[in-house]
């Protein structure tokens, strides 16, 4: 959280600009060690869904998960909220200190209460 | 071996030593001439607790003492890496005679619990939280190809009925019924286009492989020749698996041999479907083409390069630390000629691909191995 804004904690590389998420301190693309924390992530847009139908520990189904190229470069394996569908533009639900965050599409409530 | 089923009565110990006893007397050995033991195991400590020393706990009253044992873990690829070690301890001169052992427990009475534990076959910072399951990974691989129109849902469901058949006639197999197109798209879903059927089970099962570089082993144990032995680790990507081809790539060129030599294939399906990802990596068609040559009927038990006789993942079970080997284990029934109902024409040479884990968008791991009978 940096003026309101929500961020996802990420690292990128002095040397190739590769981004990595979550913050690196070497790059593993290039091998460089001059790495600069950065926030990423406010939306993306999503390449990849799938409904998941089993349960897990964390979560009950049906939940989505997808991948999130981000504007800044990397993908993100993240946990979908809402009705989503491959090609949408999607938006940063929620990042905590935990760097526990996942997508949801523009029409779902940001997150930000 | 020890068939890959639900055996809630038994330990891991107990599946090891029924493998390991299985091997010997196959080989017509005693344990006292292994020289060095690898034990292949990815997901006890989570699930039964015992970390740190399995194979020297597991392997203890088989008779394995005092020789080198080794603890491997590599995800899903556990197994053929404690090949791909045994191999090179073999090579190197070290060792006469090297066991890999592979053995997993992961029924606990629980799903979500072994579910958790597969989770982990990842880097955890980046999938924590984010609900992973690996069938979601292969479930989007599958889904692009069905949007471009390269596969159909048909395709994805008669892979598996192909591979049904197949563990049908595998009395190892967890999975013996026969099922149909129909019935297989019909089943519960689990993962988009992916139903009960066309996924990989949670198993209990263990494998072991003998090798040596004795003459004077039992009459199986001098046929059967490893023409390449790979091993390879992931890049960054997406959903591509570029590790697989590489590894692939890697073990036709240290055999000097490639997919024309080939008679039969047991390949890493953690879903039916992905078997068709694998018959473009393997070369035995071009990108993209996997659809028009599974029609062709290239792959089934009476084709020109059967694909996972012993019924693959998803019907002979998924006991994560051993799967690698019960590939090698198909492998070397179809090369003697013992494989039964199940065994393919004209055999001579077989390989067997098995993969493991997922990180930064790559699957983690790969591991190639390349079998000839000799004579």
């Amino acid at each position: 959280m940096v003026n309101g804004a929500i961020w996802i904690r990420a690292s990128s590389c002095a040397q190739c600009g590769h981004v990595t998420v979550p913050v690196r301190n070497s790059c593993p693309r290039c091998g460089c060690t001059q790495m600069h924390d950065v926030g990423v992530g406010q939306k993306g847009d999503l390449k990849s869904l799938v409904e998941l139908n089993v349960s897990t520990a964390e979560y009950a189904a049906p939940y989505f998960i997808g991948f999130v190229e981000l504007k800044e470069g990397p993908r993100v394996l993240t946990r979908l909220e809402g009705t989503c569908h491959v090609g949408d533009v999607v938006h940063l639900k929620s990042a905590t200190d935990e760097d526990l965050f996942w997508f949801a599409s523009a029409d779902t409530n940001s997150g930000e209460t | 071996m020890h068939a890959f089923g639900k055996f809630p009565g038994k330990t891991l110990r107990e599946l090891s030593s029924d493998a390991v006893f299985s091997s010997l007397q196959d080989a017509e050995i005693e344990a006292r001439q292994i020289d060095v033991a690898f034990f292949s195991n990815s997901l006890a400590g989570m699930l039964t607790g015992q970390e740190s020393l399995r194979g020297q706990v597991a392997l203890h009253d088989c008779g394995i003492q005092q020789i080198p044992i080794i603890n491997v873990e590599n995800a899903c690829a556990s197994g053929s890496t404690a090949l791909w070690l045994a191999v090179r301890a073999v090579r190197s001169g070290d060792a006469k005679v090297a066991l890999a052992v592979g053995a997993e427990k992961m029924y606990v009475g629980d799903t979500a619990r072994t579910l958790k534990a597969l989770q982990t076959a990842s880097d955890t910072e980046v999938t924590a939280g984010q609900g992973l399951q690996f069938v979601g990974l292969y479930a989007m691989r599958l889904q692009e190809r069905l949007r471009s129109g390269a596969l159909t849902e048909s395709h994805l469901a008669r892979v598996t009925v192909k591979n049904k058949a197949n563990g049908a006639l595998n009395p190892y197999a967890q999975f013996s019924r026969v099922m149909t197109e129909v019935e297989v798209l019909g089943a519960r879903r689990v993962a988009g286009p992916l139903t009960i059927p066309m996924v990989s089970a949670i198993s209990d099962g263990a494998a072991a492989v003998l090798v040596s570089s004795l003459n004077g082993g039992g009459p199986g144990a001098e046929r059967l020749r490893v023409r390449a032995s790979t091993l390879g680790t992931g890049t960054i990507d997406w959903l591509g698996e570029p590790v697989v081809r590489r590894s692939i790539a890697a073990a036709y060129d240290e055999a000097s041999l490639g997919p024309k030599d080939l008679n039969v294939a047991e390949v890493h399906d953690t879903v039916s479907p992905a078997e068709l990802f694998r018959y473009e990596e393997l070369g035995l068609c071009g990108p993209e083409e996997s659809a028009d040559f599974f029609d062709s009927g290239a792959t089934t038990l009476t084709g020109s390069i059967p694909v996972n006789p012993s019924g693959g993942l998803s019907s002979r079970g998924h006991p994560v630390g051993a799967t690698g080997l019960a590939q090698i284990y198909e492998i070397v029934q179809q090369l003697r000629g013992t494989a039964q109902k199940r065994q393919v024409r004209a055999c001579k040479v077989g390989i067997a691909q098995n993969s493991g884990g997922w990180v930064d968008g790559d699957t983690a791991v790969s591991c190639v191995h390349i079998l000839e009978r000799t004579r």
